[in-house]
């Protein structure tokens, strides 16, 4: 009888534990709880209690971290991931003007200076045609097509001087230029490091199409809840802040990976100088890169048996 | 935390117990606390979660269920890698206890 009321006690502690750890294990540890209590037994001692405690939330922690043979995967997938967040940031930013100029029947948007006319709307489609190529090309795990469409995406970007004219239109065109080629360094390069880390490991795996809600969202709220886009750098930052020791307990490099590279460079390429944040950027992503490779070597190794590359087909 | 760390001291009990044979969870407690003169007392919490871990690290495996008496017993074994890694823990402790035996059998000689 008391063991009756003592399994029941010690059954709901087991509750701490996740539902695969106890479908595995309740009735053993049960049974060994249960003889290791002795008859007189009427409640779970202090002792067990912590214990179980404990043990529950390392199974629950342990859950959450990746095999030594899956941390390498993971952070690709963060890589991945980051790449994906950072293409479709572009996308956006250039959608933006884009469809709110159409939206307003061909007028001045006077968000945009200068005026945002024929030209800068041409410009902006080739840059929304060949982000979304890229972003595409990276949904469905494709990262060399992805990488040469970087590139003619990065290309097709220096023709602003001559598309557009000038900026400021007193300027040269050489001036224009120069300024033109350290913007595209800014946001191609880190994705151009990114894609190539991707490119050389291989074995990167499609995604949801759902990721292409979130240029959606971001055009939405451009034209109409300018609110959106400063919550949306906020939750950003704060995630990168939250999802940082986050990953120093997990072992899940992946959150931090993703947060890091959307956060850090959306945030960067708007609040500081271009200068700054192309330096940021690139150094940030060598880390990563770094960190990644350190960490998988650490583990048992990226692969667990065979070229990952196989997976691509 | 590499696969080839070294142990513990509840991991180490508990493998010691294992040289004995495959053993269920409740008589690894026994064996360990007694071994360890009282020092390594396992909760039932702390001895699974040590075992899971220990099965991850390919240290042991489950030999067997039984329901012995209505309850349910789960037989681990010692695995190769676990007598290698049990091995290397306890010629690494006899060293370290060698270095303090050796010097106290060996009389200071110099300036007291």
């Amino acid at each position: 009888m008391t063991a009756t009321i003592l399994r029941r006690r010690y059954r709901r502690l087991l509750g701490v534990y996740p539902s695969e750890w106890r479908a595995a294990n309740e009735t053993v540890v049960l049974d060994t709880l249960l003889e290791a209590a002795g008859p007189d037994r009427h409640w779970p001692s202090a002792r067990e209690t912590l214990a179980l405690l404990v043990g529950g939330g390392r199974a629950r922690i342990a859950r959450l971290r990746p095999d030594a043979g899956q941390r390498g995967r993971r952070w690709l997938d963060g890589l991945h991931l980051g790449a994906i967040l950072l293409t479709l940031w572009w996308l956006a930013v250039a959608m933006g003007p884009l469809v709110s100029w159409l939206g307003h029947g061909f007028r001045d948007v006077s968000r945009d200076s200068p005026a945002y006319d024929g030209p800068s709307a041409a410009y902006d489609s080739v840059w929304v045609v060949m982000a979304a190529v890229t972003a595409i090309l990276l949904l469905r795990g494709r990262v060399k097509a992805a990488l040469v469409a970087l590139a003619v995406w990065a290309l097709a970007s220096l023709l602003k001087p001559w598309v557009i004219g000038a900026d400021p239109p007193e300027g040269t065109v050489a001036g224009s230029l120069a300024m033109t080629v350290l913007e595209a360094a800014v946001w191609a390069l880190p994705l151009l490091a990114i894609l190539a880390v991707l490119a050389w490991r291989g074995g990167v795996r499609s995604r949801s199409w759902a990721w292409l809600l979130l240029p959606t969202a971001l055009v939405i709220s451009y034209e109409w809840a300018p609110m959106v886009w400063t919550v949306t750098l906020m939750v950003l930052l704060v995630g990168l802040l939250a999802a940082l020791p986050l990953a120093v307990v997990t072992g899940e490099v992946r959150p931090a990976v993703v947060l890091a590279i959307a956060g850090m460079h959306s945030l960067l390429s708007t609040v500081l100088t271009i200068e700054v944040s192309v330096t940021s950027a690139a150094l940030a992503v060598t880390a990563l890169a770094g960190w990644g490779a350190f960490r998988t070597r650490q583990g048992s190794g990226i692969t667990t048996g065979g070229p990952i590359s196989h997976e691509d087909a | 935390m590499s696969a080839s760390s070294s142990l513990r001291e509840p991991s180490y009990y508990i493998l010691a117990a294992l040289l004995d044979g495959p053993m269920h969870g409740y008589a690894i407690i026994k064996h360990a606390a007694q071994a360890s003169q009282g020092r390594v007392n396992l909760a039932v919490g702390t001895l699974y979660g040590a075992l899971d871990r220990l099965a991850g690290e390919g240290r042991v495996s489950v030999d067997r269920e039984e329901i012995v008496e209505g309850r349910t017993r789960r037989y681990y074994r010692l695995t190769d890698l676990g007598r290698q890694a049990l091995i290397a823990e306890a010629s690494r402790m006899q060293h370290a206890a060698g270095v303090v035996f050796r010097r106290l059998a060996t009389p200071i000689v110099g300036p007291a």
